[in-house]
């Protein structure tokens, strides 16, 4: 890993600290380094003008100054979005092109450290540098722009770069001022030790020698990053070189035991001895845990605080013989961990990791070697397999965070004994979590054809209570009678019209979540299958219930909940089968999942759409299957599946559809005036609020301000009289409310006073000294009445009726695309009501609801439809041009795709610079073609 | 706890009183104001750390500890009514976070903790609401909580004196501190504001254990006038 080389001076780490320490959790700077010949003076001169250029504020900057050297380093922070950030880091770039420059901006996330950013910004400040392409001469890695964000791949850690920074400090001994440099920076990034902390350069480690000349005689492979960190850790523990023996070749064990080595082993804190003893692990620790943590949390990430020594350890290419003397070494680091950690159960990770993943060891001896033994009756509940129940039972209660573990929970505590199934020794009160667990009890039991007393007991529990559970827990979201709802449950299922009638009462009284809620929506957000609802977990005991066997109660539930909500149910029973918030645990799973929805009588259609939606995102193979699936479909089937893709969001449907597009340029999709919800979306991010509309239309000079009065400044603190001129917003036509387009008053500036030229209807200004408004514009005094009636004309112009912002563009946008407006009168009509440089492909904060533009505009098939489409989002000249080369890359990749000469999932990733020459000369050919097109319109 | 028949059995939980809203009339505003609520008597450490810690490994130096503070709170008129004196510190308060608490030296003399409860002492400085400095406290750190179980095969062989404070963990995230009788008793006669009377279900480890989320606490004491709260008279409890 290259490290910075760059000189830090020391003088300027604690202006540089301060920068890092004064962000708030919630700050998201851009961090920017800058690399360039030119001196402050003139540095500041450049920076000030390209701010200016895009509103962007800054308050000061850092100069890194090296010694000796022509070229110097500046650091400085802007907040501000991508796109602004983007026009700002080209122009300076582009200004300092001539003196050497190169800009690196950074994005600080602010869940991440600082310090971490503030590397990676000079990281990536150096790769530039070097780069071979004298081109190149900014780098940007802002995670708010997804579609350009380039990732964190290939950017040190802290534990890797400190490790770095002290190698290279060290090999540079005699360079003392290098030396000196390193020191600076890694008080900034690596944090101020001076509070007593561990700090390598100052760690005494008596017996360094002796635990090394250990590992050289007893341990057969040099030791790496790590084992050597523990190694002063192990050795300084009470009986130490008995124990650092023991690591090395498993000799002393009995004695140890004898001696209760391994016992007392809890008197000892993690944290507190490593920071005396062991100061790379006491680092490793805590870049794991962020700082001095309970025994419990090292307990619960023991797997990443080991991460190094399963590398060295666990993660070898080497023949047998070593591979498992590496691995029994390994197991008795554990050994030390389990007992300092009060030999409690270790993290489920460390199991699958040495059980399953390597098999260095059985099931058996694995509870045997990491468990407390414990003496059980027959045929009952050990402390132990009550705990884990209860953790189960824990993770089922939010289930919204469970997932396939806990299923594998399960199964691991049914494999140590019977007595866990037996839930009359269960300690429960019959919640919906807790039937779940007997639901997944009864279908593993089913599955493992096991009935005996337990599996019949279980079921008797279940369906004992299954039904008053559902009704007590759709108590707080379902105002309406449940009766119906129990008696239907209760039913044979036979009563259409009592069906009917539950669908119906519960469609309009369930409650909706949120405060958008929709009950036409295509699965209207139904509070009871949020996320934190008590029903969820009793909903999904029905599906489970169901794998083993018919159940009417459970059936019936699900019939209801299939029509409700169907793609949202499946996706609640597929939480015990994925992995995280991701997709299938994996493959087996999946098919499994599958095939087990038929037992809750789920249609083909809902099955596959629901199917669909996630191995498009985790299975490429199998979506491929169901692409094929869907063209091949006659038209029955067709129209079905597209009545099952409508209840899914609209993104989710277009992707699919834009996929079938592909594979099939003849395709339409069953909706495709898209466009038009997605420019809605886009517009009400970046229309201008109603003062600025109006203030747009005046020269900047003359706008004196424009925004809410309070913070109109004091020199225009000035009396408000009315005159003459005074008159009401033309925008107003009498509607009652009055429009939101009329909240803002227009002033002029009279020296001694504000003159009152445009007023919103309804104040009574002459008596109440009151503008009845909360924005305001003010005009200089150099504005003359006939320049005023003339922006008041064309504003009547703009809102000829009543209608709000967005309805006025969006009636614009809609004759302009079907070809009925020309786009000089498009524009006119639009040019003071929307920021033009803002349009984008991606809507910043989109809704999940809300359909993708750029997606809709590639699947148009109507060409002079889509030139529109591309003119009405590109027609500003500076941030337009970027636009354009996107659209045109990607129509291209599509096309490509097409012809099979590029996967599906590059053609949104893959940029112009991945491809062959003639590829890069057909894109801006196609580009001019099209540049050519819209300037035509 | 009465649930327990082992070593547990010897216990109480540890539910300290802590120091709630004093008002008092405002000089200037001639009204009832809010000098001092419950964050002033949490500590929190005064580091300029991005991540500020909640646990203390023992080092020779004291550590400054500051005041959570209260927006309402206005040092200056505080000052003024304390007439030089040094504002009250109760022996026992929070720390912030979960994993520690301040106590008076004068609580902790003689004490010592056995090497498995986890336990660290770490010397305080503290700056109250009004900016007076206090020396002659600790904050103790419960670096792990034993299970029960582990308390119960862990604890026998202790000597008592080593074992008077314990951290328990019940599982779910839930803790609790319990403390031995016979430390409950003592601290109580050095002037500790703590719970002694408890509910039945308090006293049982599986219902606290049962518990959705359990707060160690005994309430908070409130004062009408900055005078009652520095004499500690006729304070009002809440929330016990």
């Amino acid at each position: 890993m290259s490290i910075p080389d760059f000189l830090i001076p020391i003088d300027l780490t604690m202006q540089l600290q301060q920068e890092v320490s004064q962000l708030d959790d919630y700050d998201d700077p851009c961090f920017i380094s800058v690399y360039t010949s030119l001196d402050s003076d003139a540095f500041s001169d450049t920076l000030g003008r390209c701010c200016d250029d895009v509103d962007l504020e800054l308050d000061d900057f850092i100069t890194l100054e090296s010694e000796g050297e022509a070229d110097r380093l500046f650091y400085f922070s802007l907040s501000g979005d991508y796109r602004d950030i983007g026009l700002f880091a080209d122009a300076l770039a582009s200004d300092l092109q001539a003196h050497n420059g190169y800009v690196s901006v950074f994005r600080h996330n602010p869940i991440g450290e600082p310090q971490q950013t503030l590397l990676w910004c000079w990281v990536q400040l150096q790769r530039l540098v070097e780069l071979p392409s004298p081109d190149a001469r900014v780098a940007i890695n802002d995670f708010t722009d997804r579609q350009r964000w380039p990732g964190l791949n290939g950017y040190p850690d802290f534990w890797q770069a400190k490790q770095a920074f002290e190698s290279a400090a060290a090999k540079r001994e005699k360079a003392g001022l290098l030396q000196r440099l390193f020191r600076g920076i890694r008080g900034v990034i690596f944090g101020d030790k001076s509070d007593g902390s561990a700090d390598s350069d100052n760690a005494v480690d008596a017996g360094g020698s002796e635990w090394q000349q250990m590992a050289d005689d007893l341990w057969s492979f040099p030791m790496e990053r790590g084992l050597k960190p523990l190694a002063p850790f192990i050795y300084h523990l009470p009986n130490g070189k008995a124990l650092w023996h023991y690591v090395l070749n498993g000799e002393g064990r009995e004695s140890l035991d004898e001696q209760n080595c391994l016992l007392e082993l809890d008197g000892v804190l993690i944290f507190a001895h490593a920071q005396r003893h062991a100061p790379e692990f006491y680092c490793q620790l805590e870049t794991c845990l962020g700082g001095v943590s309970e025994q419990s949390d090292i307990l619960f990430d023991l797997h990443d605080v080991l991460e190094e020594l399963c590398d060295e350890l666990l993660e070898v290419s080497a023949d047998e013989e070593e591979r498992q003397l590496r691995a029994e070494c390994f197991l008795r680091v554990l050994d030390i961990f389990f007992h300092l950690l009060d030999q409690q159960t270790l993290e489920t990770d460390i199991f699958e990791l040495l059980v399953e993943r390597h098999q260095c060891i059985s099931r058996e001896v694995y509870r045997q070697r990491y468990r407390v033994s414990e003496q059980v009756q027959e045929g009952s509940i050990s402390e132990e397999q009550t705990k884990a129940l209860n953790n189960i039972t824990r993770s089922l209660k939010r289930f919204y965070t469970a997932d396939y573990a806990a299923l594998k929970a399960i199964r691991e505590l049914r494999l140590e004994s019977r007595a866990v199934a037996n839930v009359t020794l269960w300690d429960i009160q019959h919640k919906s979590h807790e039937l779940l667990l007997v639901s997944i009890m009864v279908a593993s039991d089913h599955a493992d054809g096991i009935d005996d007393e337990h599996y019949q007991s279980a079921k008797h529990l279940f369906n004992a209570h299954f039904v008053n559970t559902v009704v007590a827990s759709l108590a707080d979201c379902y105002d309406g009678d449940k009766q119906d709802i129990e008696i239907w449950l209760n039913s044979d299922g036979d009563d259409a019209r009592l069906f009917d009638s539950v669908v119906k009462q519960l469609q309009d009284g369930l409650e909706l979540s949120g405060y958008q809620g929709q009950r036409d929506a295509a699965q209207p957000p139904y509070e009871c299958l949020d996320s934190n609802s008590d029903f969820v977990p009793i909903l999904v005991s029905a599906y489970f219930c169901l794998q083993a066997g018919p159940y009417g109660p459970a059936t019936r539930l699900f019939e209801l909940f299939l029509i409700l909500a169907p793609q949202k149910t499946l996706g609640w029973c597929s939480r015990l089968s994925r992995d995280g918030f991701r997709g299938f645990i994996n493959t087996d799973v999946a098919t499994a999942f599958e095939h087990s929805l038929v037992n809750v009588n789920a249609s083909a259609a809902d099955r596959f759409v629901f199917m669909q939606r996630l191995f498009a995102k985790y299975d490429a193979e199998r979506y491929q299957q169901y692409l094929d699936q869907y063209l091949n479909s006659d038209l029955q089937q067709r129209s079905e599946l597209n009545a099952s893709f409508s209840r899914l969001f609209i993104p989710h449907q277009q992707r699919f559809y834009f996929d079938v597009w592909l594979a099939d340029n003849s395709y339409v999709p069953p909706v495709n005036d898209l466009w038009r919800s997605a420019f809605a979306a886009i517009h009400k991010n970046i229309s201008l609020f109603d003062d600025d509309v109006f203030a747009a239309m005046f020269d900047k000079d003359q706008v004196l301000f424009a925004g809410r009065g309070e913070y109109l400044p004091d020199g225009l603190n000035l009396d408000i009289r009315i005159s003459d001129n005074t008159r009401n917003n033309p925008c107003w036509h009498g509607a009652e409310p009055p429009p939101r387009s009329i909240s803002y008053a227009v002033l002029r500036y009279q020296k001694d006073h504000l003159e009152l030229v445009l007023e919103a209807p309804g104040a009574d200004y002459k008596t109440e000294q009151h503008l009845g408004v909360n924005n305001l514009v003010v005009l200089d005094a150099s504005v003359t009445n006939s320049k005023l009636n003339e922006a008041l004309d064309r504003l009547a112009d703009i809102y000829q009726s009543s209608q709000k912002t967005e309805g006025v563009i969006a009636e614009a946008l809609d004759l302009f695309v079907a070809g009925e407006l020309n786009f000089s009168d498009y524009r006119s009509k639009i040019q003071y009501l929307v920021d033009d440089k803002a349009y984008d492909l991606v809507v910043q904060n989109q809704s999940p609801y809300a359909a993708h533009l750029f997606i809709a505009i590639r699947m148009e098939n109507d060409q002079n439809r889509r030139l529109r489409l591309i003119k009405a989002l590109t027609f500003n000249p500076v941030t337009g041009c970027k636009l354009l080369d996107e659209i045109v890359l990607r129509q291209y990749l599509d096309q490509a795709c097409r012809r099979g000469e590029v996967a599906r999932e590059e053609i949104n990733t893959l940029e112009l610079r991945d491809l062959s020459a003639a590829s890069r000369d057909r894109v801006q050919q196609a580009l001019a073609k099209l540049q050519q097109a819209l300037n035509q319109l | 706890m009465l649930d327990q028949t082992g070593v547990l059995s010897e216990y109480r939980p540890f539910h300290p009183v802590t120091a709630g809203d004093v008002c008092d009339i405002h000089p200037e505003h001639g009204e009832y104001y809010p000098y001092l609520n419950e964050y002033d008597f949490s500590w929190q450490p005064d580091l300029n750390q991005r991540r500020m810690p909640q646990l203390y490994l023992e080092q020779p130096a004291p550590l400054s500890f500051k005041a959570e503070g209260s927006s309402a709170a206005d040092p200056a008129a505080l000052k003024a009514h304390l007439k030089g004196q040094p504002l009250r510190i109760p022996v026992i308060s929070r720390c912030w976070g979960r994993s520690s608490w301040m106590f008076a030296d004068s609580l902790l003399e003689s004490l010592s903790f056995a090497p498995l409860l986890g336990i660290t002492r770490r010397a305080a400085e503290l700056t109250d609401a009004a900016g007076g400095k206090h020396q002659g406290y600790s904050a103790l750190s419960f670096h792990k909580a034993l299970t029960p179980a582990r308390a119960n095969l862990r604890l026998p062989t202790v000597a008592q004196e080593q074992r008077l404070l314990i951290y328990l963990d019940l599982g779910d995230q839930n803790r609790a501190w319990l403390i031995h009788e016979s430390l409950l008793q003592k601290w109580v006669t050095l002037g500790a504001d703590l719970q002694t009377v408890f509910s039945d279900e308090v006293l049982s480890i599986r219902e606290l254990s049962r518990k959705e989320f359990y707060y160690a606490s005994g309430g908070s004491r409130s004062y009408n006038s900055i005078a009652d709260y520095q004499q500690n008279v006729s304070g009002y409890l809440w929330g016990e």
